[in-house]
Parts: structure tokens; sequence; C-alpha cells
């Protein structure tokens, strides 16, 4: 039996990212992917985007002779059942058992699901496999009468390929703006007015309250009256699959708490990646939990690192984008709802949004200007001190334009 | 199939065969080629996939007033004329034989 080496548990972005990257590192012990789903490990930011308007969109991260090569094991449709931090053990739901010396939890984060009578009712779509983004994907067609529920990321990214394909949409969110929890409101009421431009009906401050239908849903009921519906995509949020951590003893709130090493606490040897891992923010300390494609890449590579030998807290600089039809919003940094926010449009309608901590740039949001974003991105990584009278009177990309001529 | 030569910043080499059709990003990450980061999977959002592509072709010069051509003003290693995002090159049989350098830091 050859000597027990990484597990990493799930089978997403950051899972692969681990075990490829670990194997980039010339890591030579075994690599077992425990995936729960049939497919090999995907990218799901097309789930929302290019796959529901183009089924042939290519969304495998890495083809099964990657896997072969690198001598990476990728066990599909297995479930992790059990994890004994003491023995080293996963127990797994088709009857075995692998031995580690470290373990990777890349378990996820799972969709919220609607607390709404009707909630089960047939054409009811929630989005978080390749699978769900197939079946939402075919019911999106000409005519059709599609409710989004939740207006963040998500929601807006599936209403603007339902518009695409000629649904008749409505977005319907409970809080008072668009994208509450990801931009600040001046950004967001310009994505809103944009998304009406494009036909898009946009309810915000609107609580649905049941949906209606004999077997299929047939309307959405809410707080500000009846939605007719043929489709309706509920989009309001996720929590972190950490149930299987917890049950094994880790400390989990929300998330599997790791330190700025992404271990868990009290135990060396497991580590947590991606949407699942409740990390302390690089700096503030303060205790965050992401769900992005950066986080997941980041994550697993940092982890790879540590497990291969040169460990190192983590400290990526976060980011997000969101592509909603021909609609590009890019967020560098995390915004907290009490910064100060400057609001910067031009005339070829691209706009930034600064947040100002204490007088210094801390995050920017873009809408349709991809140079400011990573603009942004350069910055801010870079720890640099923009203090907030910098960029009073013009945009970041100028400034380092200005300064690079200078 | 075209044979693409990426050289890494420690002066080593990969050579790796592409198929007409997918990306230079694809062709690189798919063979494990290190540098080339591709977070965003091939969309024109996060310029960690920047390249220097050393070939005088003009069908290999990033197009004016791109969204590539505004992202790469601001890579993590300094834009030189030959610099491309490699999500948005094209393998085609026109491009065997094709060196690529990998820069020194993507993010």
């Amino acid at each position: 039996m050859s000597a027990p080496g990484v597990v990493v548990i799930g089978g997403g972005q950051a899972a692969a990212s681990t075990a490829i990257t670990l194997r980039q590192l010339g890591y030579g012990a075994s690599i077992t992917i425990v995936a729960e789903e049939e497919s090999l490990p995907y990218e799901r930011p097309p789930l929302s985007k290019g796959l529901l308007v183009d089924p042939a969109t290519p969304v495998t991260l890495f083809d099964a002779d990657v896997y072969d090569a690198q001598d990476i094991t990728v066990l599909h449709g297995v479930a992790a059942t059990a994890v004994d931090p003491l023995l080293h053990t996963v127990t797994t739901s088709d009857g075995g058992s692998l031995t580690y010396s470290a373990l990777v939890f890349a378990t996820g984060s799972r969709n919220r699901t609607a607390p709404w009578t009707g909630a089960d009712l047939a054409g009811v779509h929630l989005l978080r496999t390749r699978a769900d983004a197939e079946d939402l994907g075919r019911e999106l067609r000409a005519g059709r009468r599609v409710v989004v529920v939740g207006g963040g990321f998500v929601g807006l990214e599936i209403a603007s390929a339902a518009a695409s394909v000629g649904c008749d949409v409505t977005v319907v969110e409970v809080g008072p703006q668009l994208l509450g929890r990801v931009l600040s409101q001046p950004l967001a009421d310009v994505v809103a007015d944009r998304h009406r431009d494009r036909g898009v009906r946009v309810l915000t401050g609107t609580r649905v309250a049941a949906l209606d239908g004999d077997d299929h849903v047939t309307a959405v009921l809410t707080d500000h009256g009846r939605l007719e519906a043929d489709v309706v995509v509920v989009g309001i949020g996720a929590v972190a699959e950490d149930s299987l951590a917890g049950a094994a003893g880790l400390k989990v709130d929300d998330g599997i708490v790791v330190d700025d090493h992404l271990r868990a606490l009290g135990h060396d040897d497991i580590y947590a990646v991606g949407d699942c891992a409740r990390f302390p923010e690089s700096g503030s300390g303060r205790a965050i939990r992401l769900e992005s494609v950066q986080n997941a890449c980041d994550h697993g590579a940092t982890v790879a690192r540590a497990i291969a030998g040169s460990p190192a807290p983590y400290q990526d600089l976060p980011w997000f984008w969101s592509d909603q039809g021909d609609l590009k919003i890019q967020v560098a940094g995390l915004r907290l709802p009490e910064d100060q926010v400057h609001h910067l449009a031009d005339d070829a309608g691209r706009h930034a949004v600064y947040a100002i901590r204490e007088g210094r740039l801390v995050a920017v949001e873009t809408l349709d200007w991809p140079g400011e974003h990573l603009a942004a991105r350069r910055v801010l990584a870079a720890n640099e001190f923009i203090p907030a009278a910098a960029i009073q009177n013009t945009s970041l990309s100028a400034l380092l334009r200005a300064r690079r001529s200078a | 199939m075209a044979i693409i030569t990426f050289t890494l910043p420690d002066g080593s080499t990969r050579s790796v065969e592409a198929s007409p059709g997918i990306s230079l990003m694809k062709a690189a990450t798919s063979n494990l080629v290190p540098g080339i980061v591709a977070e965003c999977g091939g969309n024109a959002s996060c310029a960690t996939c920047h390249v220097y592509v050393v070939s005088d072709n003009p069908d290999l010069v990033c197009p004016d007033g791109s969204v590539e051509d505004e992202m790469l003003d601001f890579t993590a290693e300094p834009r030189r004329p030959e610099s491309r995002l490699s999500c948005q090159v094209e393998i085609t049989e026109s491009l065997d034989g094709l060196v690529v350098e990998v820069p020194e830091a993507q993010v």
C-alpha cells in the first residue's frame, strides 16, 4: 500500500486548483478527489451565463487524460460520509475508506432553499450544478414569462440570459436595491436602469409570499401583487456546505473556521478552501467567507503550496466579476457598508465607485471599465496608499498612466 | 495540430500540442504550463493569462480599443507590443511553431 497522500473532499474549482497546483509543485504522493457529482471538475461561472443559452459551452476544467497523466484519482459520484481526524481517515459512500496525510475540505456551498409555499412546484428552479443549468436552459424560450427571485449576481446573470433569448423577464428583490451584498447603491442603481433599458422588469423592495400553481408554477405572489410566471428561478444566496466538517468535530460557523494559513483550527493537517472556508481577511483579521472563483482558485493554490512545503498566509486580494448580457461588472477589494463612496462616470457610459475607509481607497467597483478594474487590482494588491483626494477628479487608470509618463 | 512552445521565467521551455479552435490559454492550462493562471476561464475578465507572443504575424497583434487592449495596460508585468491575453488568441494551424513567453507574475 502506498503512503497516504492528499484527500480532497469536493469536486469543484477549488478542488481542481488544489490538486493541479500540488502536481505543478512536484508533490509526489497520492492525490484523491472525492467528487459527489458525476462530472469532472468544471467551471461554475458559465452556468449562469453562456451555458444557459448555449449548452455546448465548454466548462470542463481539465479532461480525464490530464488527471490520468498527473496521477490524480477522481472518485466520481462518491460522497465522503465521515471524517476521523484522529485516525486520518475519510469514509466514502461506496463503502471505502481513504487514509490521508493532509485533508482538504473543498465542499463548496449549497443554495438557500425557497421558504415559500409552492417552492416544490414544477417549473421552479435553483441553480448550482451543471445539470441544474442544463435543465433551466431548456426552459428559457422566447415568449416565456420568467420570474427571477433574488437580485444578486447570479439572479441578474440568469435574467440577462433569459432576456437575450426573448423571455419576458421580471426580477424580484426584497432589498431596497439590487446587488445589496456586492455593490454600492450608486452603481447598483445604474445597473438596475441598464436592465430596465433592456426590457427587464426590476422590482426592488418586493417580498415574495408564495408561489402559485397546481402541479406547475403559474404565478409568484408578492406583497406588491401577482406576477404570472411560466418559469421561476430562485437565487437567494447560499450557505456553506460544512456539515461533514462539523460532524468531524471541526469548528464551523456558516463555513469551516480556518486560520490565516487556511488550516482548520487545532488541526495542522486539515484545510478548507473556497466557498466552504471562513477565513481571516488579510489585514483586518475579520472572519469572512467568499463565494467566488478567485477565492476558490487562490485558496487551492495557497493550500497546495503549504502541503508541498512552502506554507504562507493567504493574502490575495478578493475580486469578482459578473457579465450580465453586455454589462461587465467587476469588483476589486471588499467594501463595508459604512465606507464612504465616490462615484465617477464618464461620457462613454463607464462607471467606477471608489470605497474609502479612513481616507484610504479600499475597494473599487466598475461597470464596463475593465482597465479601471485592473488598475484598482494593481494598487490594492500592492497595498498602495491611495488617498481619497487623489481620485476626487480623475480615475485610477488615468492616475497610473500619468505616473508612468511622468 | 499546432506545436506551441512556452518559455518560462526560469528560462526553461515547454512544448505542447494544441488543437485548432481552442484558445492559447486553454492550450497552456490543459498542459499545466505554470504561470498562466486564467482564473476567469477565458472571459477577458481577470488578465491572469498575460503572455508575450514572439511573432511578427500581424494577426497576433491585440485589437486596438478592445477590452483586452484596455486590460493589458495594467497587467502585473509591464505591457510590451507583443503582449496578449492568451484567452483571446485562437489556435490555428498557422500558429504551428509559435513561441510564447510567460511573464514572471500574473496577479
